[in-house]
């Protein structure tokens, strides 16, 4: 007779460690004007910034809780901090110069080992600062910028950043994009110069370590025309009894003929709230390309958004959502095809396990300019027991007659056929189903860097491991 | 004489998502003051027909449409006569159970609402054709299916002008009680269908064939959910439309498995045909899962001809332009298609 | 006998991958020819570039069809002029019945209007020498058929819209003995009745059993690497496509 699975606790270990506090300074929790000029003071914002903060902040307030997707109850911006600062002086180039603690949080992360071997630079935030940020000399060479968007605020870039600073994702764009506006702290600025390919990844690793507090860091990629780009982005945080926030914006441009590659490992632990908000803005021939693994938090709303704004620009979403106990997982995508030739394609699996809801939401917008435009969306879901729930709620709004629109999901289990072909030739029930599950999120492993595909694929057999009884 | 009105709130989806996107549900405005519409009736012998109440064991079962719980208190506040019907146990009619609804401009709104009960193993084909034109008409079928019963519905709505058209369908199916649909959706200046099919009973299923054509200014506001509870139930929802002019439509569909459907299998297409640039195609196919031991698909193909599709035609002779004249036609034509021979007049649907 | 097609380096292939590198053809009027060779050698490839395909680049050489050029022409141009595919996968068309397929197809071919009486009489006719039961005239076109009355959906078509140069690809494939008979024997009457010249694309030899072989052609790796009379079909049956490659 086939036993039910159960389930047990997986070991978070290796993400879960924390040290106390080792902050020298942060806000009050909850949300009021005199915290965001405390926030804007304390960072020395430009004026147009911090008034850029207080009109987000009133934006905030008349804007209502999402009435769709995951219940949002359990978060009360009055128990959040939304700043707090490391007790480190100023942003570091070397790892030498980081504190201890927090150079060690970053070491049993593996941050420094990847930089060494495969990464063109790396910025490490923890909790709302940047606190290390370093670039390979013969990328800098090429023009390359990498820096903190604080500095960048004040430098030579400071006419870009104004320029381009919640261009993409305004205020307006919902509660959280608001919040964001009004309380947003480090993050990263990165300008790829016309005709630079980088053939390394770039990546940004951000821990959350206090706890009771939020993230809200504001990440600004522009790729000029004719250049290539592969972004990283990982992010943690150790487990509290307590809410946690992440309500962090990413805004892409993606120039002419250009290609950003952004790929994402989120794992946040489980008392994380990761409203995040991502958008790129694609010009022609452009392509953005997602790749994007969401494993942590207790409740996510995450849709990376393309909106393809030039004649052939492109876009490439793939993505895997490990839904496990406790967790409910609203993820997906927004495509918009305002151009004509314009491409989209979407890629996803989910997996419920252990009680966990996930809920893969899209939306593909074809406007009238669109023609002679192409989207493709194929959706996977896989349920493990019968403890959890798997949606999929995809929409569609086609306004343009000579375009190419094509959808397709499936649900289903894992078959016991397969198990019991796997377990004929050795393996145990645990594993055939564990390596079931991770060929099945190998749309997503397949895109990434091996070392990011194998701590993926790790990540995997950790939530699968013990669901046998 | 002032006219007073109901608000209503219908067509919701069974999970929201993104308000911005106009996709949750439909805000309807209803007159208050209605009457049933007279219409023209073949009833086969052996169905017995009762006025002012739905009859049988299954009388009392509360079942839910897909326009939902607004307008199911709007027609309990309007007062308006139900008709029922009921099948004898185990009997299959060979005759369809007719009716033809040619509305003329009436000054209150029209609303028929019908109960049909398929008795345990019997088997009934119930047409409706619907057309003429007037302000507001609503027609309502609750369907009440016995064990290993079986019903096809089959609609046929040709209305003209600028008619305001609802039609609304509830189901509950027991344990082998089946469900076929036929719906072929061609006039009304603006029209909202909505069903609702509870498959409560083991292997119950659902079968939904389903065809529009809208042009020129005219919209389509459409809700269609299985709701699998009933262990290895099956439902198969298909849809093929043709959009023209500056036609407006939105197609919800949802395969709901609920925990305990054990073994239930769902499927949901819709194949969309766009011919003007100025028209909006909206379409929103949902897969809902409580529910391990299942297996749910769903598709939808919007736009111009398939590749393929059209290059076959090409290599025979046919040129872009005529295969499109073509498809438009084919669109509806395969629905059609499946009514069997001679239950409708022919004229019916030209 | 007067030349039908003429193939001249013919270089095609999809995106940025060729898969023909220079093909030479020449089939004579009513002429019976074999293209035979080992999977992705580019037989298929080649039979939907004469028809003009989409998703195909043609990058080089010529394709003269009885005295004119229609290299790169639009599919249905090409098809009026008398060229017929059978397609492999032959597609389903829910909501267009065979017979009015058919029917469409002769008027947009012939550009004349035909009397539905005669029009049914006729395919009445073929559907019963091809064994296919009258009423898939009235089925949405392959709608539900299974491979075998596919293909004699496909062979139907070619009786009825009398090309005078058809491409067969692959028909007798995924056919049990008595369907490849029916369409053997159908194939022989096109060849009674109208005379036209052939291509026929196979693996096996059970389709050409009642048809006189003109010209064999062995294509690998998008090249021809062989060609000769019928007696090349048993070289190829009894020691395969090795003896032919580089």
């Amino acid at each position: 007779m086939k036993e039910k699975t159960q389930v047990a606790d997986i070991d978070r270990s290796l993400y879960d460690f924390r040290f106390e506090d080792a902050d020298s300074y942060k806000v009050k929790e909850g949300l009021t004007e005199d915290i965001v000029n405390q926030i804007s003071e304390e960072k020395g914002d430009p004026e147009w910034m911090r008034e850029f903060r207080l009109r987000s902040l009133k934006i905030y307030n008349e804007t209502p809780v999402p009435d769709w997707g995951p219940d949002l109850a359990g978060l009360d911006m009055d128990n959040i901090v939304t700043y707090v600062r490391p007790n480190t002086e100023r942003m570091h180039t070397s790892w030498e110069d980081v504190p201890e603690d927090i150079k060690d949080t970053f070491d049993r992360l593996g941050i420094p080992q990847a930089e060494r071997k495969s990464l063109a630079g790396v910025g490490a935030q923890y909790d709302s600062e940047l606190v290390y940020h370093n670039v390979k000399d013969e990328v800098a060479e090429k023009g390359v910028i990498y820096t903190d968007i604080e500095s960048a605020l004040k430098g030579e870039y400071a006419d870009m950043i104004r320029h381009h600073f919640m261009k993409a994702v305004p205020p307006t764009d919902h509660k959280f994009a608001a919040l964001h506006g009004a309380v947003w702290s480090g993050g990263s600025f990165v300008y790829v110069p016309k005709g630079v390919k980088l053939d390394i990844p770039l990546q940004s690793y951000f821990r959350l370590n206090a706890k009771g507090a939020g993230q809200f860091e504001h990440t600004l990629i522009i790729v000029d025309e004719d250049a290539y780009l592969h972004f990283i982005e990982g992010c943690s945080a150790p487990k509290y009894n307590v809410a946690n926030l992440h309500a962090g914006c990413v805004e892409l441009y993606v120039g002419k003929n250009s290609t950003l590659r952004y790929s994402t490992i989120e794992n946040w632990s489980k008392n994380m709230y990761n409203l995040n908000t991502k958008r790129a803005l694609v010009e022609e021939g452009g392509k953005i390309e997602w790749v994007s693994g969401s494993f942590g938090s207790h409740i996510s709303y995450l849709y990376p958004m393309s909106v393809l704004n030039g004649k052939g620009a492109r876009t490439e979403f793939t993505g895997v959502t490990f839904a496990g106990e406790g967790q409910n997982l609203d993820t997906g995508t927004k495509v918009v095809h305002n151009a004509p030739e314009t491409s989209s394609y979407i890629n996803t699996r989910s997996i419920s396990k252990s009680g966990g809801i996930s809920t893969f939401r899209s939306s593909v917008v074809m406007n009238k300019d669109a023609h002679g435009s192409r989207s493709a969306v194929s959706c996977e879901s896989l349920m493990v027991d019968n403890l959890s729930r798997s949606d999929t709620v995809p929409a569609m709004d086609i306004r343009c007659a000579d375009v190419d629109v094509g959808h397709e999901a499936k649900i289903g289990r894992i078959s016991d056929d397969t198990v019991f072909y796997l377990m004929s030739r050795g393996l145990s029930e645990a594993d055939a189903r564990a390596l079931i599950v991770r060929g099945f999120a190998d749309n997503v492993s397949k895109e990434l860097p091996l070392e990011y595909a194998v701590e993926m694929n790790n990540l995997i057999s950790l939530e699968m491991k013990g669901s046998i009884g | 004489m002032e006219q007073s009105n109901s608000t209503l709130t219908i067509n919701r989806l069974p999970v929201r998502t993104w308000n911005r996107l106009k996709l949750n549900d439909a805000t309807v405005v209803l007159p208050d003051a209605v009457k049933p519409y007279e219409y023209f009736e073949e009833l086969p012998e052996g169905v017995d027909r009762v006025k002012g109440k739905s009859i049988g064991p299954m009388s009392d079962i509360k079942i839910a449409t897909g326009f939902g719980d607004d307008l199911d208190g709007y027609i309990n506040d309007t007062g308006v006569m139900i008709s029922g019907y009921i099948t004898e146990d185990g009997r299959e009619y060979d005759k369809p159970l007719k009716q033809k609804y040619v509305y003329a401009d009436t000054a209150e709104g029209i609303i028929n609402a019908l109960d049909l009960t398929i008795s345990d193993g019997s088997s009934l084909t119930v047409v409706q054709e619907v057309d003429g034109h007037t302000s507001q008409a609503l027609l309502r079928n609750i369907c009440r299916i016995g064990k290993n019963a079986s019903l096809t519905l089959i609609q046929i709505q040709k209305l003209t002008g600028n008619t305001e058209f609802y039609n609304d369908i509830g189901v509950y199916a027991e344990d082998g009680g089946e469900f076929n649909l036929i719906q072929i959706i061609l006039g009304a200046g603006s029209s909202y269908y909505g069903l609702k099919c509870a498959l409560a009973g083991t292997g119950s299923k659902l079968s939904t064939n389903i065809a529009y054509s809208v042009d020129s200014d005219r919209r389509l506001d459409m809700n269609y959910v299985a709701d699998h509870t009933g262990k290895r139930t099956e439902s198969d929802i298909s849809v093929r439309g043709v959009l023209k002019g500056n036609a407006k439509k939105l197609f919800r569909g949802s395969i709901d498995f609920h925990k305990g459907c054990a073994g239930a299998k769902g499927s949901e297409i819709e194949n969309v045909l766009l011919i003007d640039d100025t028209v909006t195609n909206q379409t929103i196919p949902l897969i809902l899962c409580d529910e391990e031991d299942v297996e749910g698909a769903h598709g939808a193909t919007i736009g111009r001809i398939d590749e393929s599709l059209l290059f076959y035609m090409r290599s025979r002779g046919i040129s872009e332009e005529q295969a499109y004249a073509l498809m438009e036609q084919a669109q509806i034509d395969s629905v059609i298609n499946l009514i069997e021979e001679g239950i409708l007049e022919h004229e019916s649907i030209e | 006998m007067a030349e039908l097609l003429n193939i001249t380096g013919l270089k095609a292939g999809i995106e940025d991958k060729e898969i023909l590198h220079g093909i030479d053809l020449s089939v004579g009027e009513g002429e019976v020819h074999v293209l035979m060779g080992p999977n992705g050698a580019g037989k298929s490839t080649l039979g939907s570039v004469i028809i003009g395909a989409p998703g195909y680049e043609i990058t080089g050489g010529s394709i003269i069809y009885d005295g004119e050029d229609i290299t790169g022409e639009a599919t249905d141009k090409i098809a009026k002029k008398g060229v017929f595919l059978s397609f492999q996968n032959p597609i389903e068309i829910p909501g267009i019945t065979l017979s009015n397929f058919i029917k469409t197809s002769m008027e947009e071919i012939t550009g004349q209007r035909i009397k539905l009486w005669d029009f049914k009489k006729k395919l009445e006719a073929v559907m019963e020498t091809l064994h296919m039961d009258k009423s898939y005239a009235d089925r949405d076109l392959n709608v539900g058929f299974s491979g075998g009355e596919k293909k004699k959906a496909e062979i139907l078509q070619l009786l009825m819209l009398r090309p005078k140069l058809a491409i067969l690809d692959e028909t007798d494939s995924g056919l049990d003995v008595d369907a490849v008979h029916i369409v053997s024997e159908g194939v022989r009457e096109y060849k009674k009745q109208v005379g036209g010249a052939l291509i026929i694309i196979t693996h096996s030899t059970r389709i050409l059993e009642a048809l006189d072989v003109d010209k064999t052609h062995i294509l690998a790796d998008g090249r021809i690497v062989a060609e000769g009379d019928a007696t090349l079909i048993d070289k190829v049956n009894s020691d395969g496509f090795e003896q032919f490659l580089g």
